[in-house]
């Protein structure tokens, strides 16, 4: 038990101070120690089509999940195959002046036609994290992944 | 139709079982509801422990046959490596014991309690020497930054922090715009916001960033030590940890590992001490009511 839980343990510190893994997850003790926790990350994602990069929310995924706790090479390129794999489609304006939204979208509303599917070219991922400065009471938010540097 | 029992006798009854019963049954009596009542949330492992469990009810011989744990550290096993990034650190911890319990069941019975109050000792020290070791090596930490956000916008501490008299309004502003950041970056790219808070929170956030680093620290010494004096310390240290920090941040699942930890190290050498583990378990429970909905 000692073996199994000390080398779990040792692991999971590689990958905290490696590859950004969340301490909160992945087997170590590092609960209640760091803003790092994945409630307190996201994931900023582009589509890129037509020469233009458009902003996307990323569905609830396993693979979103993953990158988001540790984001690795791997994690990334399994989250961009689901997002490429995914159908895409401009939402429609509303009265609001804001900027048309893509959103993924699922066969149903596709079979009710009315929308243009966006194949994209190439998607960009990006993964901020919450910081937190007690001085001023600020939130920021950090940039720790970004795949197009 | 009446028994015949009167509830009062059913209590005395009760407390005379617990002192009979030998400290391996209780603990795996314990066991057993913990990976029933907090194991894994993912519908295989729950289908896994419903098959395993049931023939245990009819025939409780089972409970104490390695093989019967040895299944449910598989199961635990496949869950923590099947959903390695969704799991909780804590529920790690479910799977050392499950194998512990299932190592300890293969030895002679006069072997057992004192194979697992060694298993429970290392566990005990490595959950408290891990958790200071994170704590030192995170950034934010140390600088009381970590606690002083947490409470300020994580609704687990909504309550306590009402209690210490922080404006309910403020709480939920902060959820709020913590919520909102992350996906702020789909129509204009906001990156700071500044939360709502009082004088009196940077001194909460500092007091509980410090009682969360020297208790544990203080638990993990005491055990690594392992004198008489200094474990009867340890488990008083340990028992203090539960009561409160489970009180403020309700992670019931992982307050009842630490108390059948804490009860396996001390039922053979401080039989009172044990008791008071045990007395732990429904106060936990009484802990994790929905207090806020009501309140």
């Amino acid at each position: 038990v000692p073996l199994i839980a000390l080398t779990i343990f040792s692991h999971q510190l590689y990958h905290v101070t490696k590859f950004n893994l969340s301490p909160w997850k992945g087997g170590g003790m590092g609960m209640f120690s760091s803003i790092a926790a994945p409630q307190n990350r996201f994931i900023k994602a582009y589509l890129i089509f037509g020469g233009v990069r458009h902003p996307v929310a990323v569905p609830g995924s396993k693979e979103g999940f993953s990158f988001l706790v540790e984001p690795t090479e791997r994690n990334s390129e399994k989250l961009k195959e689901m997002l490429s794999r995914s159908v895409w489609s401009f939402t429609a304006l509303d009265e609001t002046p804001r900027k048309p939204i893509l959103q993924s979208v699922s066969p149903v509303a596709l079979e009710r036609g009315g929308r243009t599917v966006i194949h994209p070219e190439r998607v960009n991922l990006e993964l901020w994290q919450l910081s937190y400065d007690p001085g001023t009471r600020t939130v920021r938010t950090l940039k720790i992944w970004d795949d197009t540097q | 139709v009446s028994s015949g029992i009167s509830l009062p006798n059913h209590a005395a009854g009760f407390f005379n079982e617990l002192r009979k019963r030998a400290a391996t049954d209780i603990i795996v009596l314990l066991s057993l509801g913990l990976v029933i009542f907090a194991g894994y949330s993912a519908s295989y492992f729950i289908s896994a422990v419903a098959f395993l469990v049931l023939p245990v009810l009819i025939y409780r011989p089972l409970l104490e046959h390695w093989l019967f744990w040895a299944l449910i550290a598989a199961a635990s096993c496949f869950v923590i490596l099947y959903q390695w990034y969704p799991i909780d650190n804590h529920k790690f911890l479910l799977f050392y014991w499950t194998l512990a319990l299932a190592l300890a069941f293969s030895l002679f019975p006069e072997h057992r309690q004192a194979f697992l109050a060694k298993t429970a000792r290392f566990l005990l020290i490595f959950v408290m020497a891990g958790a200071v070791v994170q704590k030192t090596l995170a950034t934010s930490y140390v600088d009381a930054s970590f606690f002083e956000f947490t409470v300020l916008t994580d609704g687990r501490f909504e309550l306590f922090m009402r209690a210490l008299g922080i404006d309910r309004g403020d709480l939920a502003y902060n959820r709020d715009v913590i919520g909102w950041l992350p996906s702020a970056y789909l129509e204009n790219d906001a990156s700071t916001a500044v939360l709502r808070s009082s004088s009196s929170v940077h001194n909460i956030a500092f007091l509980v960033t410090w009682w969360d680093y020297l208790l544990p620290l203080a638990i993990g010494a005491a055990f690594l030590i392992g004198t008489r004096r200094l474990d009867l310390l340890g488990h008083t240290l340990l028992l203090v940890f539960i009561v409160t920090t489970y009180l403020v941040a309700p992670v019931i699942g992982f307050g009842w590992t630490l108390s059948i930890f804490g009860y396996a190290l001390s039922a053979g050498r401080f039989p009172k001490i044990a008791l008071c583990y045990l007395a732990t378990f429904p106060l936990l429970t009484v802990y994790g009511l929905p207090w806020w909905t009501v309140i």
